[in-house]
């Protein structure tokens, strides 16, 4: 099944000093794909997302999305465009309400950031849309607590709710399930299974349980560079993906 | 939770009251303070838009209630105009120049705010100083205030300080109320999330920049008006109100107010011009007092009077609940 690419990232290169993080990345995601970027660590995974998202500038190279090149633009153009990002670590709004938290995002998906002439709670749809997706994310019962009160995997479940909030096209989740117990993983998957039906998703992933269950495509990189991508199957049997990860350690 | 409900707004209604009766029961010179005490109420809310919701800390917010303050007089002593039109005035040109110094401030946050405003409330400061044709330097312009008059309606004369004081009571309670609704709107629940967290702010579609800017903006406007209205009531302006300690001033009844709650700073603006005030007439060392109060509310009460107060209230309560069971 061939789609059309949603997201190109061609001869990407982002230096640190000295050191080459993304060395000419070549990359293609198709349209409603679920891909799943893994590597060993320090491979340039979260050095990807933090250039696809806007965080960092990139060096040389072009990012793609539907057709226009985004490189360079800031995080919040980047955002509204439609590619949201969550956080490897916890990054939510830990002193206002989970309400709250959600809220904000469709403040901007609503368009009504810098209204400062009406009350927000006149705004009927968006407190709704807020309940629907607290609903998803399974914290409708949590609404009013502060989100820094929350466990561990609840806080995990409102970022993954933050990003999802905004109803991008494209949705690139940072080790979602890093630091959770086994069952909060399972649970986790299920949760990204169904927030991201339809749309498309870019994850990072350590966890090969987590990978082999949601992607179908698998993207290995390594020292900035693609080394294979591929059907889950395809990166199973290929030799430079064994090699990359033994001859990494 | 009803009872409670009842009581709240029993104390709305009795503060209503007191404050609209005042001049009934106090002397002439008691009600000068009772208008400062209003002016400088709307200045510490204003400033805690910036301190308290977007945890911003200015040390330079003097020179937008100071040029608010020249603004006024200038506007009263070139053109004539009435009372309305130069505060308004002042206003506006505090946001003119929030538009000239905002764009630089926003970019920054934490202690190079801080040192950046500190530096343009330096560079104001010597302006106002120094330009004498147009402010005539320390020894400042005096200029009578003008009547208020409505269009259509007829004009008041504003030489009584009775007459006075409901004028800046009616100016500092819209505004005030104002600033109450902004915490309520869709921006003024975006810049706590920009306090919060920065970062994720702009990676859910929002322009940092621009967020800080508006508000910024915001809270120049109710700054200028609040040095209007000062100036306008002395009917005198000098750069005493446009200089540092004007800044730390107002920090200072912010924090000893309470940034945390939103009408904190309130609190604070009248409790420390009446301290200063009783104080004062007490012994020349009144500044003594006052820093200590400072010294001991930063170091064992970062919520201020305010936090003090809803503490209290929260033990009676509970007390309250034991009692009756």
């Amino acid at each position: 099944m061939e789609n059309e690419a949603i997201l190109e990232l061609i001869d990407l290169h982002k230096k640190f000093g000295e050191l080459m993080a993304i060395n000419g990345l070549l990359l293609s995601i198709a349209k409603g794909e679920r891909h799943a970027i893994i590597g060993p660590n320090g491979a340039g995974k979260t050095t990807l997302f933090n250039l696809l998202s806007g965080l960092y500038k990139v060096t040389s190279g072009r990012i793609v999305f539907k057709g226009r090149d985004i490189t360079g633009l800031p995080p919040h153009r980047i955002n509204r465009l439609g590619i949201a990002r969550s956080f490897q670590i916890i990054n939510v709004f830990p002193q206002l309400s989970v309400f709250e938290n959600v809220r904000t995002v469709l403040m901007s998906k609503h368009n009504i950031r810098f209204n400062f002439l009406r009350n927000i709670n006149k705004w009927g749809n968006i407190a709704q849309e807020t309940l629907a997706i607290l609903e998803q994310i399974g914290l409708l019962d949590k609404k009013e607590y502060m989100a820094g009160f929350l466990s561990y995997g609840e806080q995990r479940s409102l970022e993954v709710g933050l990003t999802i909030a905004s109803d991008p096209e494209v949705i690139l989740l940072d080790e979602p399930t890093a630091g959770m117990s086994m069952d909060e993983t399972r649970q986790a998957i299920k949760l990204i299974d169904t927030v991201t039906r339809g749309k498309t998703l870019v994850i990072i992933e350590h966890d090969m349980e987590v990978v082999f269950k949601l992607a179908d495509m698998i993207t290995v990189i390594h020292y900035g560079k693609v080394v294979a991508t591929g059907s889950p199957e395809e990166i199973q049997e290929d030799p430079k993906v064994k090699e990359a990860y033994l001859g990494g350690q | 939770m009803k009872g409670y409900r009842i009581w709240n707004w029993v104390l709305v209604v009795s503060f209503s009251a007191f404050v609209a009766f005042l001049p009934k029961f106090i002397s002439e010179f008691s009600l000068n303070l009772a208008v400062m005490m209003l002016i400088y109420s709307l200045f510490a809310v204003a400033y805690n838009m910036l301190l308290g919701q977007a945890g911003l800390l200015s040390f330079g917010h003097a020179a937008h209630f100071g040029i608010g303050a020249y603004t006024a007089i200038l506007v009263y002593k070139h053109f004539g105009l009435s009372l309305l039109p130069g505060i308004l005035a002042g206003g506006g040109c505090s946001i003119l120049l929030g538009v000239i110094i905002g764009i630089f401030m926003v970019r920054l946050r934490g202690l190079s705010f801080a040192l950046l405003s500190m530096a343009f409330n330096m560079l104001i400061y010597a302006t106002a100083e120094k330009w004498r044709s147009l402010t005539n330097g320390e020894d400042g312009i005096a200029m009578q205030r003008p009547d208020l008059s409505i269009p259509g309606f007829g004009s008041i004369d504003m030489f009584s300080t009775v007459n006075f004081y409901y004028f800046a009571l009616i100016v500092v309670v819209l505004c005030i109320a104002y600033c109450w609704f902004f915490t309520k709107t869709p921006l003024g629940r975006l810049i706590v999330c920009t306090r919060e967290n920065t970062e994720r702010t702009s990676f859910v579609g929002y322009n940092i920049y621009a967020t800080k800017l508006f508000v910024y903006l915001i809270c120049a406007f109710f700054c200028g008006v609040a040095g209007a209205l000062a100036s306008s009531f002395q009917e005198f302006v000098s750069t005493s109100m446009i200089n540092l300690d004007k800044s730390a001033d107002i920090l200072f009844m912010t924090f000893v107010g309470g940034r945390g709650i939103f009408w904190g700073p309130i609190a604070g603006s009248c409790f420390l011009m009446y301290i200063n005030d009783a104080l004062s007439t007490l012994t020349e060392h009144w500044a003594i007092i006052q820093g200590a109060i400072f010294i001991a509310l930063v170091m064992y009460a970062q919520d201020g009077i305010s936090g003090l107060l809803l503490g209290m209230k929260d033990l009676l309560l509970n007390r309250f609940r034991k009692e009756t069971g």
